[in-house]
């Protein structure tokens, strides 16, 4: 009976630990594809910088060029700033989302 | 006075070494044209040389599957299985881009990508062939990209020109990033260098020296961060790419 007791005890606590090794091992498989950028931190700056200064040119270039052409002066590059900017906003989040930390 | 020859600008300076022309465009080799042929002909000459397919590879043949694997992998967790087909073109770029930042970090030599022109056309060229490809597989269902599901109508047209403001400046900053990286960590290299010769020529040898040591420290430091950045970025670029052209494959779903 003890045994009986003992057996399935064990074979119970043998899946989790399999388990446990399976996650581990690949634990250490990702880790080595995560590329270790502490160091520098000016990469993560310049990535999240040209994210959102490129939003608000190019929006800022498409206000100019509706300017241009429908003849909206002020407004149209008022408008593309704007946007510009929020897609901007919007940029910086995705980057920071896509999970690449520091690059 | 002192500074002459340690203007961190000169180093990117182009020149011509051959002159030529077609019509009115002048396509002159520079010596950053000299540096991209010497890298795609070390690229080719460690691909040829290193493919003798052994079964057991030797050390060029095991960096070669290496760096095949690496690529392949990125493709794979960033575009899916679909995205393979996109490997040779991906695998280039990823090689080209990281010779070139290697080769810049060698003395004298010239970085072609810290040039923006020319990163910005490598990211055209990708861009390009993410609208054509998305084009040419999905139709007008590529536009999709730019008109989300599951957000209120109300605000829709917003969203949808934020996407489209989004997309188009994803050459911009993808070129930027490469290019700003390479030219910031140059010039820093150079200025620190600089700073350490300079400290030597204008205070002499005995007080100089010591105050050469933090600038000259600060070199030492940098330089294997420089080759980290150099690998990093074309990583970066590389993988970029792949997400980009996950786009193309599969619009509609963020």
């Amino acid at each position: 009976m003890t045994k009986k007791n003992g057996i399935p005890q064990e074979t119970k606590d043998d899946p989790l630990k399999v388990f446990n090794s399976k996650l581990n091992a690949l634990k250490v498989d990702n880790k080595k594809h995560e590329v270790d950028d502490k160091s520098s931190g000016m990469a993560a700056g310049l990535k999240y910088a040209s994210e959102f200064s490129a939003a608000v040119l190019v929006g800022v270039f498409f206000g100019y060029l509706a300017d241009k052409f429908i003849g909206t002066t002020p407004w149209g590059l008022l408008a593309g700033l704007i946007f510009g900017f929020g897609a901007g906003v919007l940029n910086v989040v995705r980057a920071a989302k896509e999970g690449m930390d520091g690059i | 006075m002192i500074a002459a020859g340690l203007d961190p600008i000169a180093q990117f300076e182009i020149h011509k070494l051959l002159e030529l022309s077609i019509g009115k465009y002048d396509i002159s080799f520079t010596n950053s044209s000299l540096m991209m042929v010497v890298a795609v002909l070390s690229i080719s000459l460690w691909l040829l040389l290193s493919s003798k397919k052994s079964l057991v590879p030797g050390r060029a043949q095991s960096i070669a599957e290496i760096s095949y694997e690496f690529v392949a992998d990125m493709v794979k967790s960033a575009a899916g299985k679909e995205g393979l087909k996109f490997f040779p073109f991906v695998f280039t770029l990823f090689i080209f881009i990281l010779f070139a930042n290697l080769l810049g970090m060698i003395p004298f030599f010239f970085t072609t990508t810290s040039h923006i022109i020319v990163t910005f056309t490598l990211a055209m060229m990708v861009m390009s062939l993410v609208i054509g490809y998305g084009v040419f597989k999905n139709g007008f269902r590529f536009l999709k990209l730019f008109w989300p599901s599951g957000i209120p109508m109300a605000i829709l047209p917003f969203v949808s020109i934020l996407e489209i403001i989004s997309f188009v400046s994803r050459p911009i900053s993808l070129s930027v990033r490469l290019w700003a990286n390479m030219f910031a960590g140059h010039i820093l290299l150079k200025l620190f260098a600089g700073f350490s010769i300079m400290m030597i020529t204008g205070l002499g040898f005995f007080p100089g020296a010591l105050g050469a040591i933090i600038p000259y420290a600060m070199t030492l430091a940098l330089t294997p961060l420089e080759f980290l950045v150099a690998f990093v970025q074309a990583y970066v670029f590389a993988l970029l790419t792949c997400v980009y052209l996950s786009d193309a494959l599969h619009p509609g779903h963020h």
